[in-house]
């Protein structure tokens, strides 16, 4: 059924953004910026580049055309789910786009530059990669000029493609990797979720505060940040002052840890999977949790795969919370609500989608036969094929200091690793794929060669070098390629739900915090990093990941 | 001296004191006292980063939050109208952006001034919602009076 005829935002954004994608993909496609890509280290992500700046321009185009044959007309479902949703969608993809591949890697050299000025890398300090610089982006955008009026629409899908990341997620598990952290995860999160509501309980009546403020609080707190607000705030009759503290001090508590528990995490040395279990536990809100866990490591998605798995958990608590809540409010209130308005309506119902990509994948369904052992061999340019920047800091130091012993064939696979900061063949020959991966095969047999002699003790290389040289060969062993499609589509929908989930962080809602909630929200939510940082530090073992 | 005064109030205790003056000049002069209230646009904000909800659950917490600022402003309203009895009322309701449904309103109804509360150093309980000067002064239709 069309709605009444509501004015559509004017075609120009739409039209300009097309017309910069357009050039800018005619001026990578011409190699101009080529140079300038190399000195970014962005050079690798040229193909990438064109496809997505040509296809978003044809997109931005054909849309634009039929906006301007349906403007003054009254809007049906197609203008409204996809016409009107298109100019947002391309909003944040150049957003994206422009962070990844411009400011992430503009923010990391000045920050080597301010090396001599700080005395330390501030944007590892502050984590300051694609992820947060996303979140950062949207929130700025959103509390100086606004989201634009065109983009308004389109911004409004970031929530479900955030949960189409996590979705896909799910075809990263085995059954025997969801069955070691799933363990860990229902009794850590069980205890931390259950601790936490009866913490902040517990808080309430000792501060004599109203119940349906230490409800909703609890709520927050306990399991998932606003959302759990979101969903509680009605079924214990939250007035409208304490959901605004509650809100106000979630977000900014939530935001807090983001930043503080990636730079933790690497001040202790905890590794992927405490780290991964401590993020899941200790934040807040599920997105913040994802953007914490690829701040720690952005490079392959162990600690994201481990985050997430404690964050479903969390997640599958929610409906529990909200009927323990149901019962224990409505006891003394008398009010009465079904069991679908408390448990059915607050079921996150992506988890499914999750659970049906993990099964997919378990029987084999992305990984074809012909790939040996399930895995094939991925050279292509991705930064999840790259080596650490810890890793590439010892191998450059390795190579400064000189490897005695080294062949021709292991000096080049081992300088070129250095140069490329993963296996790959050359950069000039990438559109010619027989002699890129010939190529890349020689330096992978250069770098087997040099881990084998080193085991048989012909040559003498540090620990932390075959370390790297052995992450470095691992990172191009890939389970399948349609496995590897279906990350670097969830690694872009992440970075795209967040920058659209930090336009949702506004000045006015952050400054709601306050009164007995921020105290208590303190209180209990420092309480819960701590106690849980100490659980996973002395509890939780590396559990290994493919 | 008026024929309608315009009243901006939420019952905070700054806005109580714009209560009384509103009071005291329409009983003097017989003027229509007409009071607003207005549901903050800056609600739409509120549920933040929440990204894990279905549409139906978000759809509860804003009608939630409807009624529970309507039975706010029911309150005010009852209040209200036992404090200003014998004086010609009209409750008006509006959503959206303070500044700009104040104009409106004050706009609509013929104001001849818009009486509301001074700034408070320390913010009244509820909702934080401070208007900007900058935004309110250019779109007033008539004079506006703080009382202080």
């Amino acid at each position: 059924m069309a709605n009444s005829d509501v004015g559509r935002p004017s075609n120009s954004p739409l039209i300009i953004i097309s017309g910069l994608l357009l050039v800018f993909g005619v001026l990578v496609v011409s190699g101009v910026l080529t140079p300038m890509f190399k000195s970014l280290h962005t050079h690798k992500q040229i193909d990438l580049m064109e496809a997505l700046t040509f296809i978003g321009a044809g997109i931005g185009f054909v849309t634009a055309v039929l906006r301007m044959g349906r403007m003054n007309k009254p809007m049906g479902k197609f203008d409204i789910f996809v016409l009107e949703t298109i100019p947002g969608i391309l909003f944040i993809m150049v957003l994206a786009m422009a962070i990844r591949w411009f400011l992430e890697p503009v923010v990391v050299i000045m920050s080597k530059q301010l090396v001599p000025v700080l005395g330390f890398k501030i944007h590892k300090v502050l984590n300051l990669n694609y992820v947060v610089l996303g979140i950062l982006v949207g929130i700025v955008i959103t509390n100086s000029w606004g989201i634009p009026k065109f983009a308004a629409s389109g911004v409004k899908t970031a929530r479900f493609v955030l949960k189409m990341g996590v979705i896909l997620l799910g075809a990263r598990y085995s059954f025997a990797e969801l069955a070691k952290l799933g363990m860990v995860s229902v009794w850590m999160i069980g205890f931390f979720v259950l601790g936490t509501v009866f913490f902040v309980l517990f808080l309430g009546n000792l501060f004599k505060q109203p119940k349906s403020m230490t409800g909703v609080l609890s709520a927050g707190m306990g399991v998932c940040g606003v959302s759990a607000t979101v969903a509680c705030a009605p079924v214990v009759r939250a007035r409208c002052s304490e959901m605004a503290y509650t809100i106000g001090t979630i977000l900014g508590f939530g935001i807090l840890c983001m930043f503080a528990f990636p730079t933790i995490g690497k001040i202790v040395g905890m590794n992927p999977t405490q780290f991964g279990a401590w993020a899941g536990t200790g934040i807040l809100n599920s997105a913040q949790v994802a953007a914490a866990c690829l701040a720690f490591n952005a490079v392959d998605i162990k600690t994201l795969k481990v985050g997430e798995i404690f964050n479903i958990t969390r997640v599958l608590f929610l409906p529990v919370i909200v009927l323990v809540l149901a019962s224990w409010y409505g006891k003394q209130s008398g009010q009465k609500l079904s069991f679908k308005e408390v448990v059915i309506d607050k079921f996150p119902i992506f988890i499914l989608g999750f659970l049906l990509l993990f099964l997919m994948s378990s029987f084999g369904l992305f990984s074809p036969p012909g790939h040996y052992k399930g895995k094939y061999l991925d050279f292509s340019y991705n930064q999840r094929t790259e080596i650490t920047p810890e890793e590439l800091t010892v191998l450059h130091n390795a190579q400064s200091a000189g490897i005695v012993g080294l062949n021709a064939e292991e000096k080049a696979a081992f300088d070129d690793l250095v140069h490329q900061r993963q296996i790959a063949g050359n950069f000039a020959e990438r559109d010619n794929k027989a002699a890129f991966d010939t190529t890349a095969r020689k330096h992978m047999a250069g770098l087997e060669s040099i881990l084998a002699r080193a085991k048989g003790k012909e040559i003498v290389i540090a620990s932390e070098v075959k370390s790297a040289i052995k992450h470095a060969v691992k990172q191009v062993h890939k389970k399948s390629k349609t496995i590897v499609t279906l990350t670097d589509a969830m690694i872009w929908f992440f970075a795209y739900g967040l920058i659209g989930l930090g336009m949702q962080i506004t000045r006015k809602s952050l400054a709601q915090a306050g009164g007995w909630p921020l105290v208590m929200g303190a209180i209990s939510g420092i309480t819960k990093a701590t106690l849980s940082f100490i659980v996973v530090m002395y509890f939780v073992k590396d559990v290994v990941l493919k | 001296m008026f024929k309608r005064i315009l009243l901006a109030t939420h019952g905070t205790p700054g806005a109580r004191k714009a209560e009384t003056l509103a009071e005291n000049w329409a009983r003097q002069s017989g003027a229509e006292l007409a009071v607003i209230s207005i549901f903050n646009d800056d609600w739409k904000h509120m549920t933040g980063d929440d990204w894990l909800n279905t549409s139906t659950a978000r759809m509860q917490f804003a009608s939630y939050v409807e009624d529970q600022v309507n039975s706010e402003m029911d309150a005010l309203e009852q209040r209200l109208r036992e404090q200003f009895d014998g004086l010609e009322l009209r409750f008006l309701r509006r959503s959206g952006v303070i500044e700009n449904q104040l104009c409106k309103a004050a706009e609509e109804i013929g104001a001849d001034i818009v009486v509301m509360g001074a700034y408070q150093k320390k913010q009244a309980p509820g909702f934080k919602a401070r208007f900007e000067n900058r935004q309110l002064h250019p779109q007033l239709p008539c004079p506006l009076l703080v009382a202080p």
